[in-house]
This record gives C-alpha cells, structure tokens and sequence, in this order.
C-alpha cells in the first residue's frame, strides 16, 4: 500500500476522529474569511464612518486579534489532534514504518484535511456572510448598510494565509514527531494528570496587578486618560493571565478542604476540573478578554448612538410639531396634516391645536425670546401627555425648555425670578420635556396663569398657533412625517415642522455603518469565544465518556451526570464571562470620567444592557453547548 | 438464607443490523447464600460476563427473572435501578474502573460521597477497611502512582465501603500477575470473612478459585456443574483444574456459534 494510499484509507476510515480537528479548522477558516470579507469591503473601505478613525484603528485591533486567534486555534486543534493520534503513531512504527514515511503520512493527511477545510471554509463563510447582511439589515430595520459581494481579495488572503499557516504547522509537528520514540508514542499522550502546582507568590501578584489597573481606570482624570489606558490594559491582561493560572488552582485547592467536597457529585466535578486547570487556563484567559473587548466596544458603540439618537428625538414634543407664526401665510395648514395622516391611515393618540404669544424676558443681564402657553390650554395638553396638572400663584411661571443645560450662557431652575414686561415671575418648576414644537421662540416654554396670559397678551400683538400629532408607534411613520413636512411652506426650511421619526431615520442612516460594524465585531468574537469553549470541551469526549461509564457501571444515576456534566460546561462557560464582564465595567468607568460624566446614569444602563444581552446569548450559548455534550456523551 | 436467587434466566443477542441472533445464556439457575463466596468458571465465550451483567443490571435478561435480597430489579426505573445499584451492589472489574482524576481515599470514598454519607461515618469506615485491606500506605496517592495489585485493592474496597447486598466481581486478577492476584484474592477473602461480605466472583484462574466455597461451571450459556470446597483448599483446586479438563482444557478456543 503506498503512503497516499494509506493516507487517504486513514481519513475516510477514522472519520469520527477526524471530523473534530476537521470543524475547527473550517471554524477558523470561516470566522477569518467573514471577517477579512468585511474588511476589505469596497462599501467599508471608502464608506462614511461616524467617530472615523477610532472606528477604524478598533478594526485594525480586530483583525490583529482575529489572525492571533486563527494561528493559535489552528495550532492547537492540530496538537490535540497529533497526541490523541501518538498511539497509532506508535504502532505504525513498530510495524516497521520509518519516520520518513511516517511524515510522510502526516504531510499528506495534513494536506488533505487543510485544503478541504479551506475550501468548505470559504463556503460557509460566503453564506454567512450573506446570511449575516440579512440579518443586520432586518435588525437596525433599514437598508443593509453594505451590499454583499464576492470580495476576491478576501478569497486569495483566506485560502493563501491559511495554506501557509497550515503548512508551517506540519512542519513544526514533524520535529515534534522526529523527537519522540516509540514508547513516547504507545504512551497514551494525555494519560498523565498531576495534582497541579500553584504559587501564592504569584496569584498575589496577579491579584495585585489586576486591583491596580482597576483602580487607575476607575479613578483616572480625563487629562490623563489616553496615556493611561496602555498601562492598565498591561496591568489588567498581565493580572487576569496569572489569576487564571495560578488563582483558579488556589481556588479549587481551597474546596478540597471544604466539607461540602464528600457531598453528592462535588467530589467528582471539583476534581474534574482542578485536574484541567493548567489546561484550561490559556483559554479561560483568551476568552475573557475577547469578553471584555466585546463588550466594552459593544457598550461604546451603542452609547454613542444611543446618545445621538436621544439628542435627535427625545427633546421634541410630540411625533410632528409646528407653529403657523401667520394666520395668512401658514407654514401648513392643519387640514393638509390631517388628510396625510389619513391618507396613510395613522393611527394619532392625540393631537395639539392652541394659540400661544412669543414674548420676551430678561434674567439678570440676558435678555432672550420664549412662548408663552396659558395654564388651562396647558393642562387641557397634560391631561394627553400624562403630565401633572398646573396650579399656579399669580407671580409663578412653569419652564420647559430642552435646550437649556446646552446652552451655559442661560440657566433656568427652580427658584429663579426672571423679568418680564417689568414684572418679576418666579420659576415655580423646570422639565426638559417640551410641550410644543421648540421651533425659533418656542426653545424656551413658559406656562403662566390665564391672567398673567391675557396681561401679556395685551402687550404683545403676535399670536402663533401651535400644532402637534402624537402617533401611534411613532418611530415607523418616517414616511406620513416625511410627506407632511415636504407639505409645508416652509421650502426647504422642514426645521419649521419637526418630525421626530424623520430625525430618526436619518440618524440610524447615517449611523448604521458605525452601528453594524460594532455589531458585526462583537457577534463575530462572541461567537469565537463561545465556539472555542465548545470545541475544547469536545476534544474531552472521550475521556468524559470513559469517566461516565466508570460512574454509570457503579450507579450513577443520569440526572447526576448530567449534573456533573453540566458543572463543568457552566465553568467553562461563566468564568470568562464574569472575568470579561467585570473587565469591561472598569472600562465603562474609565469612560466615564473620560466624557467628564456627561453620560452619567445613562452610561450605566447601557453598560448594564450590554453585559446583560451578552450574558442573555452566553447562557444560550450554555445551553445548546450543554444539550448537545450530553447527548454525544451518552452515545455509545 | 437465599440472598441471591436467579430463576431461569436467559439473555440472547440481536445483531443491530441483519445477521444471526446469539442466545449467550439459556435458563440460567443459581443461588447465593448470605455471606457465600461463590465463583463461576467456564470456558471464553460460555455467557459469565453475561450473567454478571445481567445481575449486575448493567443489561436485562430475554426472559426470566432474578432476586437479590428480595428485590426483582425488573421492576425498578432506571434512576432507580441506578440507586440501587450503588446501595446494595458492589463491583470489582478487570479494569480496575478507578477514576484518574482522584486519590485512592475519594475513589473509596465516592459510592458513600454520592449518597451523602455524613463524615463521620465515611471516615470511620474507611479507617477500618483500610485497616482490614492494608491500604493506609496508599490512601493518598492518585491511581496513576499505584500497581494494578493496588489499583485492583482499592477497586475492592470501594466495592464493600458502602456494605453492600452482593459483591459482583468480573475476573478481577485478570489484568495481575501472580503475586498481585494472590494479594487480591486474600483482600477478597478477608472482604468475605471479616466483612461478612457476599461476593460473586467469575474467573479463568483455577488459584483464584480455589479461595471460593463454592464454584458454579457454565458452559454454552448452560449450567455444567458445581464443586464445594471440603476440608482442604488443595483438594479443592485439584477437583477445579479436573473440572476444567472435562470443560474442555484449552478455555479461549472453545468457542461454538450456534443460532
Ligand atoms: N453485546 C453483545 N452482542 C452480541 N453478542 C455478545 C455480546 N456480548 C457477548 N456476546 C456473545 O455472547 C457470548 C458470551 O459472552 P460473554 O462475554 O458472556 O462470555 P464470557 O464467558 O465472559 O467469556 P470470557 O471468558 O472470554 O470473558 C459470546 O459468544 C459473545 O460473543
Ligand atoms: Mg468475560
């Protein structure tokens, strides 16, 4: 039998064996592709990105992190794959093959495997690809920001990088292989599970490390803050690296002493893992970074926009405002408003039609425009709104005004006397949420008693009617808001009419590039993490299912094996994921002070749903990982 | 006192795919009494494994039935059956079936952990079965530091920890060497005579049958014959190996396919 022969006989006739190692090299494969697809995208290449350059460099981290984590997985499936494979190594060479034809055997298989997985590879990345575009595009409900194409270069960069990467690791495996004699080989290479050591020495230092670069992030000065983050970041992987090597072990070391260790299924789940921590720690590590990196990218992408989001629409009044400043030349007719609206068939909560006068005040030495909104035409609108009802002193007067704390120049709070027509008014209460459109005068909104109204009224000749629709589901009616502002008189002046929904469409349009990009690069290492976990605890099948018959002929009951199965998947599974998570929050922090807190509370309810959702596909993740372990556990 | 009562019991084997079905045992009887150690000889191939893993109910038998202590197993679910198998059976295999990831102590202690047994009591038994077995020395090294002889003592001791019903022991000197097997066969003993333990035991090796009372012949799925030990253990082994020569003398090739 020739060697080509044999190899080939190898491939088919092992293909249990084969198919592990197999799946993670079309794994890398495709994971490199999508992203190198994407990357290297004409529409991403030459598209306009918000925030530009930060964008760009956190792609470029990406793809570094992105070929590390090929070049790494690729070689270590190909260890483990080589040492489950040393005992028919052996054999073969005591048969009397030479390590010529040994390597030999290995070239070819080797060959073999890596240029099928590369082809499937690039297969099932092309259809991700496309499949992910869809998904994006139904998600941030517009138009795909890019158009899927067959990008060529990311074909020739996949196949060729991956080629050469496979290659270079034969290579190296055949010095490994020329080293070893044959009783090496007949060993059984993973047989040997020594009591793992740890250094306190060292576990303290990790943890002094790592406590370090959390206190430097959390306390950091906006000043200092860019010079900083090199440091910690050098403080905290270097911290969380040792911890993960020697702080797991001293942990699990401390629950042998623990009584709860003879109790039920602990003894066998403890050790389980004490005796692979060594083993695990490397990917523990890796994965907990990419974590953190996700999440804390994820969580800075979305504040980002949902900063901007909320600037665009959170400070108008209603889903459509105006003010018709002239009986005899409207900006736009309500009746024009309406039959739009009914033309599409909109459904309106409620709609706002009343009269209100633009006046002038001074507060100290400033001197600026408002509208004035009589009480009882304001509580008529409170009542739709959900808003407090009003009853004010004769000297008081109600703010909204949205814009204000933008504006340093002007303040107005609580307490405030302000002038108007020589009278002095107190500001019995301030919102930010708007009552009327916030068009020209209306970015100051003073609600006074009827009297104080009619007063004003009679000094000043103007009156505006003022105009608003609430719709129902108002983020969808871009196109009834888009029609009746193209309506208006206004030309091309649409800033008379605001339309919340049209503001929206247009910052998700402009954003959604920046948007999908954050997305893609998070799902895309959240899967990557995720599938390393699950492919590194199927190279333990075996010897799992070997312990579980060990336990089952003794009398294990399955609810216990799947209890003991399914402890370690959850080590494996959450570890990292608190790790990263608690990563990224010190980066949240740090990006806190950062932006002076101007995000605020809102930074933490972002941070908060970032890790949340991650932590919601985590467990998802948990669970088919857990589901399907058993089941091929239990499969004879 | 019948502990063990097995009343005609068969297994037979259906192929997964197409081919013949093979009837590995046939009415099978037998019974144990408390405190008997009892073994069973046959030739390869002549259904032991069979019967033990049908008592053991690790498998189900075709037809029949069985009782251990009372107990038909047949009637139990499967969390059940598994229940019952860690209270009140104990088992010795060939391949020791020892955890790599624990020292000897946790691999002993393990049925009795599972069952949330209060410290107390796992500490006092293992002290006395250590005692008993001679297996303090070892108590603290992982089974990839001990010998198969050791390994297969410690198997033992985990077998009996829990004061089983029955010990089921699968040729438990077949994977040691001579001296080994000898100190095995004397851990069996004094689990039997000290302990009070029942065991069954299937073995090829005529010494380590003669440390039996009583030895039970199969052959071709079928009863054969049963010797009692008199007076002297030689005698004893004499009428073994003159069993076994009417057996057929060569075990491993005595190997009919019958349909
Ligand atoms: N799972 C199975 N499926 C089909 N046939 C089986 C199965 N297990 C055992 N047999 C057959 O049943 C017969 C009895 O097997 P068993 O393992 O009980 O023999 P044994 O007496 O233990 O032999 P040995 O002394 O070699 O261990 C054998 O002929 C074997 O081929
Ligand atoms: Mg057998």
């Amino acid at each position: 039998m020739t060697i080509t022969k044999l190899a080939r006989k190898n491939l088919t006739g092992h293909a249990q064996r084969y198919a592990a190692y197999f799946l993670s090299c079309v794994f890398a494969v495709s994971v490199f592709f999508i992203y190198a697809q994407f990357v290297f995208h004409p529409d991403v290449l030459n598209g306009d990105i918000r925030g530009g350059d930060a964008v760009r460099t956190g792609m470029i981290m990406a793809q570094v992190i992105i070929i590390l984590f090929s070049i790494f997985f690729i070689a270590y499936s190909n260890r483990v794959f080589l040492s489950t494979r040393s005992k028919e190594f052996g054999l073969l060479s005591l048969f009397g093959m030479s390590k010529r034809q040994l390597c030999r055997l290995v070239y070819f298989e080797q060959t073999l495997i890596s240029a099928t997985a590369i082809l499937v590879g690039l297969g099932i990345g092309t259809l991700f690809s496309k499949l992910f575009l869809m998904l994006m595009s139904s998600m941030l409900g517009t138009e795909s920001p890019i158009e899927f194409q067959f990008v060529l270069f990311a074909y020739l960069l996949t196949a060729l990088g991956f080629f050469v990467l496979f290659q270079v690791l034969t290579l190296l495996s055949f010095w490994r292989l020329r080293k070893a004699n044959i009783q090496d080989l007949l060993k059984d290479a993973r047989k040997p599970k020594h009591m793992p050591k740890f250094s306190w020495m060292l576990t303290i230092l990790g943890l002094i490390l790592l406590i370090a670069g959390y206190t430097i992030a959390a306390t950091a000065s906006i000043m200092l803050a860019v010079f900083l983050i090199p440091p910690i970041l050098f403080l905290v992987v270097t911290g969380s690296y040792l911890l993960f090597r020697q702080g797991t072990v001293a942990l699990y070391k401390k629950l042998y002493d623990q009584p709860s260790f003879y109790n039920g299924t602990n003894l066998v789940t403890r050790t389980n893992i004490l005796f692979r921590l060594k083993d695990y720690a490397n990917m523990l590590f890796l994965t907990s970074t990419i974590i953190a990196v996700v999440l804390t990218a994820g969580g800075t992408v979305y504040l980002l926009f949902d900063s901007t989001i909320r600037m665009a629409t959170n400070q108008m009044a209603t889903t459509i405002a105006w003010y018709n400043y002239d009986e005899d030349e409207p900006i736009l007719e309500k009746e024009t408003a309406d039959a739009i609206l009914a033309k599409h068939d909109t459904d309106i909560l409620y709609t706002i039609d009343t009269e209100v006068t633009p006046i002038d005040f001074q507060k100290g030495s400033l001197e600026t425009d408002a509208i004035a909104l009589s009480e009882s035409a304001y509580n008529d609108i409170a009542l739709d709104m959900d808003l407090p009802q009003l009853n004010l002193q004769s000297d008081e007067l109600f703010v909204a005004a949205p814009f204000i704390q933008n504006s340093p120049d002007y303040s107005l709070k609580e307490g405030d006397v302000i002038n108007v027509y020589n009278e002095a008014y107190k500001v019995y209460d301030f919102t930010d949420r708007p009552i009327l459109s916030t068009a020209s005068s209306g970015w100051i909104q003073f609600i006074v008693p009827d009297e104080t109204y009619a007063q004003w009224g009679s000094v000043v000749d103007e009156r505006y009617q003022a105009y608003g629709y609430e719709l129902d589901n108002w983020k969808e009616q871009g196109d009834v808001s888009n029609e009746i502002r193209e309506a208006a008189e206004s030309g091309d002046q649409s800033y008379f009419v605001q339309a919340n929904a049209s503001d929206y469409q247009m910052v998700m349009q402009t954003f959604s590039l920046t948007l999908f990009i954050g997305i893609f690069v998070s799902l895309l290492f959240f899967i990557v993490q995720g599938s390393m976990l699950y492919l590194k605890l199927f190279t333990e099948l075996e010897d799992t299912k070997k312990q579980l018959l060990s336990l089952k002929r003794i009398g294990l009951t399955k609810k216990e094996a799947k209890k003991i199965l399914g402890s370690k998947i959850r080590f494996l599974f959450f570890t990292p994921y608190l790790v990263g998570a608690l990563h990224a929050s010190f980066a949240f922090l740090m990006l806190n002070s950062m932006l002076e807190g101007a995000a605020g509370s809102m930074l933490l309810w972002n941070g908060l749903l970032v890790i949340g959702i991650g932590a919601l596909l985590q467990l998802i993740y948990f669970f088919i990982t857990r589901y399907y372990f058993v089941r091929a556990a239990y499969k004879s | 006192m019948t502990l063990l009562h097995v009343d005609a019991i068969s297994k037979t084997y259906y192929p997964k795919k197409e081919g013949l079905s093979y009837k590995a045992l046939s009415n099978f009887n037998m019974s144990v009494e408390r405190g008997e150690f009892v073994g069973v000889m046959g030739p390869s191939g002549s259904g032991k494994t069979t019967l033990l893993n049908l008592l053991a109910t690790i498998d189900k038998p075709t037809s029949g039935t069985f009782l251990i202590d009372g107990t038909d197993p047949a009637t139990l679910n499967d969390s059940q059956l598994a229940q019952f198998r860690r209270r009140q059976l104990g088992f010795v295999f060939q391949d020791f079936n020892l955890l790599d990831t624990l020292t000897v102590r946790e691999n002993i202690l393990l049925p009795l952990a599972l069952d949330k047994t209060s410290h107390k009591t796992m500490n006092n038994r293992l002290d006395l079965l250590a005692d008993q077995l001679g297996i303090q020395d070892i108590l603290d090294k992982r089974t990839t530091e001990i010998s198969g002889g050791q390994q297969q003592r410690t198997a033992c001791a985990r077998a009996v920890i829990h004061d089983p019903k029955i010990v089921l022991a699968d040729e438990p000197t077949g994977n040691l060497d001579s001296k080994s097997a000898r100190q095995v066969m004397d851990t069996m003993t004094t689990m039997n005579k000290d302990e009070g333990a029942t065991i069954l035991m299937v073995t090829h090796d005529a010494t380590a049958a003669s440390y039996c009372d009583r030895i039970v012949f199969i052959k071709d799925g079928q009863f054969f014959s049963e010797i009692r030990k008199g007076e002297r253990q030689q005698t004893f082994y004499q009428k073994v190996l003159d069993t076994l020569s009417v057996l057929g003398g060569d075990f491993s090739d005595d190997y009919k396919t019958r349909s």
